[in-house]
């Protein structure tokens, strides 16, 4: 008997926004729609927005030192690729080289004694999906890549 | 258009009730951290903020309720959170602040937070 045939993955989506703060809606909206439709239930949809958003932020306002009234805006690209077991979303931008993952893990009460309140958005990121990588090279500039498994799709580690 | 609304009022103890709407991310944040300073200038440290209408919070919103929190502590005052949705609670838990703060769901209960 054969196999049920595989339902055709949906395309890629590529989306080039300036890196404003005020692109962040925009971004949110396509990455949790598109992971809706995907097939990720509404609470893990919500999950790579937020993920996307803290990683774009950081873009906007960290590598580029974008504040909200400046007039230039470089181009920031998210690229999203709906992959058989997982969603993947790619982050790319030609600012400075920063990776979140070169950001130890806060602890959170230790960070309130504190009174520090950047650095929550890392933490954040890294919570809501399952692999995180980041590269850069002089003329690519940084890619951040976030990847979240469908449910029941995860890889169990050896 | 607008992504991030507020409005003041003002029970008859004198706590205010600060209504928050819309998206709160690191694009509107400022608004927020702008009402707050303004209701805090005013020695107005007594405040229940309402979100059930907030449909979105990043790590940047919730960074202002973490200042607002701590500085109305500081003076005597007191923050608490009404009516947030389970999208917007479940943040505040993922970063161990659900039982910092205090979350109610009606203005009765938030108003006996004030003792």
């Amino acid at each position: 008997m054969n196999a049920a045939p595989t339902p055709p993955l949906p395309p890629s989506i590529t989306l080039c926004v300036p890196a404003r703060t005020d692109s962040l809606h925009l971004i949110r909206y396509v990455v949790l729609h598109g992971a809706i439709q995907f097939g990720f239930p509404e609470e893990d949809a919500a999950k790579i927005e937020m993920a996307t958003d803290e990683a774009c932020s950081n873009v906007i306002v960290h590598g580029y030192g974008v504040a909200r009234s400046d007039r230039n805006h470089p181009p920031l690209y998210i690229y999203i690729y709906f992959e058989p077991d997982r969603i993947l979303i790619r982050i790319v931008d030609k600012a400075k080289p920063f990776s979140p993952l070169s950001h130890g893990d806060v602890q959170i009460h230790e960070y309130l004694k504190q009174g520090k309140l950047g650095g929550l958005g890392i933490f954040i990121m890294k919570a809501l999906v399952d692999e995180i990588t980041h590269q850069y090279s002089e003329g690519e500039g940084n890619k951040l890549e976030l990847v979240k498994f469908l449910p029941g799709r995860r890889p169990r580690k050896s | 258009m607008r992504r991030l609304e507020m409005t003041l009022g003002q029970f008859p103890n004198g706590v205010i009730l600060m209504t928050v709407k819309g998206f709160l991310d690191t694009d509107t944040y400022e608004d927020l951290e702008k009402q707050i300073n303004q209701l805090y200038a005013a020695k107005r440290f007594r405040v229940i903020a309402d979100l059930a209408e907030l449909r979105y919070i990043s790590s940047a919103g919730i960074g202002v309720f973490i200042a607002a929190f701590s500085e109305a502590q500081e003076n005597q005052g007191k923050l608490v959170i009404l009516n947030a949705n389970d999208k917007v609670k479940q943040v505040f838990e993922l970063l161990e602040l659900g039982e910092i703060f205090t979350f109610t769901t009606s203005r009765e209960e938030a108003l006996k937070a004030f003792g």
